[in-house]
């Protein structure tokens, strides 16, 4: 049977439309895939290729001196890169860029073509090559018609600038390549100061040019640091330490300049130092800028010690500074290891003269006395064994080793005889900042200080003011009574005045200090060098500053070597701090020394130990003498310094009770009364020095 | 009356052909010919309105009102919406450019502050100075005489 035409014609417009509605569904399923199920992840692909977000760097933090002025400052800058990856030819690309830039442009094709996909395996592959950092205004100018041809980009950057130099490298520290400090504050501190990168969203064609940007999130700048440095005494200090070291023909050195009261650090310098602007140092400086000596390095302190021992003594009630104590001519053998040797004979000696003329067996004497358990905790009063807290990176606790062993294994502890040593400042280590702690104890009347070179953290506000951030000090604790810190002060006077710290006077001010040489043992063998130090303190009254100085690996012991760099430094400390002189200044300068005055070591070991068993050979011989002649001879006078440690005794002759009682209370004086009207007699002598514990004795009488 | 070609002609190539025609004497005519049944007439009626009646329609006028109000509301409406609109664009506008100009402000603070710092410090100083600059001996330096009323004085501290 025939199909009808318009049958068979209806039926294939059912097929069409069929095929057609399929194809609908499909496309319409596809869509639904594509625009539903699948809208997240084109929407993340389109802004992949269109949406870049941008890292705002933000502001690092500024530092600041005690007095405002800036020590270092980030500055925005731009910076040129390149995506290597992106150059078809870099001989063409350099020849054009170079030229702009004052860049040579072999160097920068060899450059772009190491880091394409033909170069080291290092840099294989790297899409990222800063062509030149830190861009002047007129090679942006170069670079603006260059940047629509070429595939360069200028983006934001920052540099650190250092406007006074290499003054106070060690404290400030400096700056890495990608912005991170590597040492100094720069590096303790470094996520406080490098503040919060903020973000920025760009909108980019097809050529990845940017058409539209927005600031999604604002940088915030990092927190600005005032330190307790002043420029001034620090830059001087480097100064006066360099010349020193080099003066002194020793291999490194340090200065410290502290207030006692408050700990406030006022310079730190370090020899050799480096250059902080030096983005890429040498490797002499590279070392130096990792080796903060005054911080880091701890070394045997030497006679320095001897002022803690001492103190120990008086403070602990054992010893007056009047005690006398027998020096043993020179040699004080010890039974069972070596004899403890002076480098001048010395017979009796009151405690006074012992710290004053630097006496070995005097202070092991001492030590032997209030026992090891005494020295101990007398060291941990003055903070040795332990950080200052000061913030510096990598700070050393020093070498303190436990008073009592664990075990028979255990090394790291006191033998039977270590504080005879440790008493004269062998046998332990400390850094020359808990050096500067420990004298401040002396110098602020027995409190022990937080040495600090961060005076105050700001950050600025919303509203470009500045806000500061809160900064925990510790209190100073009380570790040795005043009276004591006193004593020993006056005693230290005398040190800079007739001992062996006589180059450390500073004109016009009184001074007090102590010197230290300990020498340096290595690979078996004394080497005739010294870690030559002073440490002290000006003027004694009311000391305003403490100042450390230490030389290391010097032939020269640190009277001769480290006390002339000391009173430079603290002269300059004090004018700059426009500390009144109390001093007249016809005592500016210094009596001539004498080797035997400043214990000057014979510059050769050999030749000291020579001249010592002469000495020994005499001595015996004289004894043999005295011996023969008479057995009964008294011995040797005590022969008490004429220094006594107090004040003058003023002379009431002549006034009424009121005015005597008046007088000696307003001094401080102690007096004993005797009778009614006017002073006639008194005891002590007017003008004499009052020791210790003694009283004035006044007699009165009715006028005549 | 008249016819649309005549119309034509008057208006267009009248004045044209006239003067074409003086000029040529005998030229060939092509005026547009009339066409059949294309007349228009056109012709005046006075109208006598004395006698229209002038009637109040309250609707159309509150239309009318109700449509000019309507649209000035509407336009105030959008106007009021893209005021605060366009001020913000402008006051953004504006902002950005000041916080651009403070960063830049800022930044050349800090150059000037890092110069300023440079240029004063002690290194720097000590170059200008050379030589010439050096600390006086204690002997060389005087102090000034107390004036009246002072309780200390460096000058009798002997």
């Amino acid at each position: 049977m025939e199909i009808p035409v318009g049958d068979r014609a209806s039926k294939r417009v059912i097929l069409v439309g069929r095929i057609v509605f399929i194809w609908a569904v499909l496309i319409v399923g596809r869509l639904g895939y594509l625009q539903v199920l699948k809208h997240d992840d084109f929407v993340k692909a389109a802004r992949a290729q269109h949406q870049h977000k941008i890292q705002i760097p933000a502001d690092r933090g500024e530092i600041l001196d005690r007095t405002g002025i800036p020590l270092a400052i980030s500055v925005r800058t731009e910076s040129l890169v390149v995506n290597p990856q992106r150059v078809a030819d870099p001989q063409f690309f350099s020849a054009i860029v170079a030229p702009a830039l004052g860049l040579n442009s072999t160097e920068l094709a060899t450059k772009i073509a190491e880091y394409q996909d033909r170069g080291t395996k290092k840099a294989r592959g790297r899409g990222f090559l800063i062509i030149k950092r830190h861009l002047t205004d007129d090679e942006k100018y170069r670079l603006q018609p260059l940047r629509r041809t070429l595939p360069i980009e200028i983006l934001p950057d920052h540099k650190r600038e250092y406007p006074n130099g290499l003054t106070g490298a060690h404290v400030i520290g400096s700056l890495d390549a990608e912005g991170n400090g590597n040492a100094g504050l720069e590096q303790k501190l470094n996520s406080e100061m490098q503040g919060k990168p903020g973000k920025m969203m760009v909108l980019t064609g097809s050529r990845q040019d940017s058409y539209v940007s927005w600031v999604s999130e604002e940088s915030v700048q990092g927190t600005n640091l005032t330190l307790s440095i002043d420029r001034v005494i620090q830059h001087d200090a480097e100064e006066f330490l360099a010349e020193g070291v080099k003066e002194a023909s020793a291999s490194s050195g340090t200065v410290i300049v502290m207030d006692p009261q408050s700990g406030e650090v006022l310079a730190l310098a370090n020899y050799p130092t480096f250059d902080p602007r030096h983005e890429q140092p040498t490797p002499d400086e590279a070392e130096a800028r990792h080796k903060n000596i005054a911080v880091q390095i701890p070394c045997e302190p030497g006679s320095v010690m001897k002022m803690i021992t001492v103190t120990m003594g008086i403070d602990s009630g054992r010893f007056t500074p009047t005690s006398g104590i027998y020096c043993e001519n020179g040699s004080f053998p010890r039974p069972g290891r070596r004899a403890i040797h002076d480098l001048h004979r010395m017979g009796n000696m009151d405690v006074a003269g012992i710290l004053i003329k630097s006496s070995n067996i005097g202070v092991a004497k001492i030590s032997i006395a209030a026992g090891p358990k005494a020295l101990y905790d007398y060291l941990k009063r003055f903070g040795i064994g332990e950080k200052t807290g000061i913030e510096l990176p990598a700070e050393s606790r020093g070498l303190l080793r436990h008073l009592e062993c664990k075990d028979s294994k255990d090394r790291w502890c006191w033998s039977p005889a270590s504080h005879e040593y440790i008493a004269f400042g062998h046998e332990v280590g400390a850094t020359a900042i808990q050096l500067a702690r420990a004298v401040s104890v002396i110098a602020n009347g027995g409190l022990l200080v937080n040495p600090h070179v961060v005076l105050k953290k700001s950050r600025p506000t919303d509203d470009g003011r500045l806000q500061n951030v809160p900064i925990e000090f510790k209190n100073p604790i009380r570790v040795i009574r005043p009276e004591t810190a006193f004593t020993i002060r006056r005693i230290m006077e005398s040190v800079v005045e007739e001992g062996t710290g006589r180059r450390a006077a500073v004109p016009g001010y009184s001074s007090g200090g102590k010197t230290g040489s300990a020498e340096i043992f290595e690979n078996g063998a004394w080497q005739n060098r010294h870690n030559s130090s002073f440490i002290g303190f000006a003027p004694v009254t009311n000391p305003r500053v403490v100042v450390v100085v230490t030389l290391n690996r010097t032939p020269k012991q640190g009277g001769i070597a480290a006390a002339p760099v000391f009173s430079k430094v603290a002269e300059t400390a004090l004018r700059v701090l426009q500390v009144p002189k109390d001093r007249p200044e016809s005592d500016v300068q210094p009596k001539p020394l004498t080797p035997a005055e400043t214990d000057e070591l014979p510059e050769n070991r050999v030749a000291k130990a020579e001249a010592l068993k002469k000495e020994k050979e005499k001595e015996k011989e004289e004894l043999e003498k005295k011996k023969l002649q008479a057995a009964d001879q008294e011995p040797e006078a005590k022969p008490f310094s004429p220094l006594l440690v107090g004040p003058k005794v003023p002379d009431f002759r002549g006034m009424p009770v009121v005015a005597v009682l008046r007088e000696s209370a307003t001094r401080g004086l102690p007096v004993e009364i005797v009778g009614r009207g006017k002073a006639r007699v008194q005891k002590p002598a007017p003008g004499s020095i009052l020791s210790n514990g003694e009283r004035i004795q006044v007699e009165f009488s009715a006028a005549q | 009356m008249t016819s649309l070609a005549a119309l034509f002609d008057w208006l267009a190539a009248g004045k044209a052909m006239s003067s074409a025609a003086a000029r040529r004497g005998n030229a060939t005519d092509f005026r547009l010919r009339r066409l059949p049944k294309e007349e228009i007439h056109l012709y005046v009626k006075s109208i006598d309105n004395t006698t229209v009646v002038r009637l109040v329609d309250k609707k159309d006028w509150l239309a009318s009102v109700g449509m000019a109000g309507g649209v000035l509301t509407a336009s105030l409406l959008l106007i009021a919406m893209l005021l605060p609109g366009g001020y913000t664009l402008l006051a953004s506008h504006r902002m950005e450019q000041l916080r651009h100009d403070r960063d830049r402000m800022t930044n050349e603070l800090r150059v000037l502050r890092s110069r300023q710092a440079a240029l004063v410090s002690p290194s720097q100083l000590e170059q200008y100075a050379g030589h010439s600059f050096s600390t006086p001996t204690a002997a060389a330096v005087i102090f000034a005489p107390p004036s009246k009323g002072a309780v200390a004085s460096l000058g009798n501290r002997h």
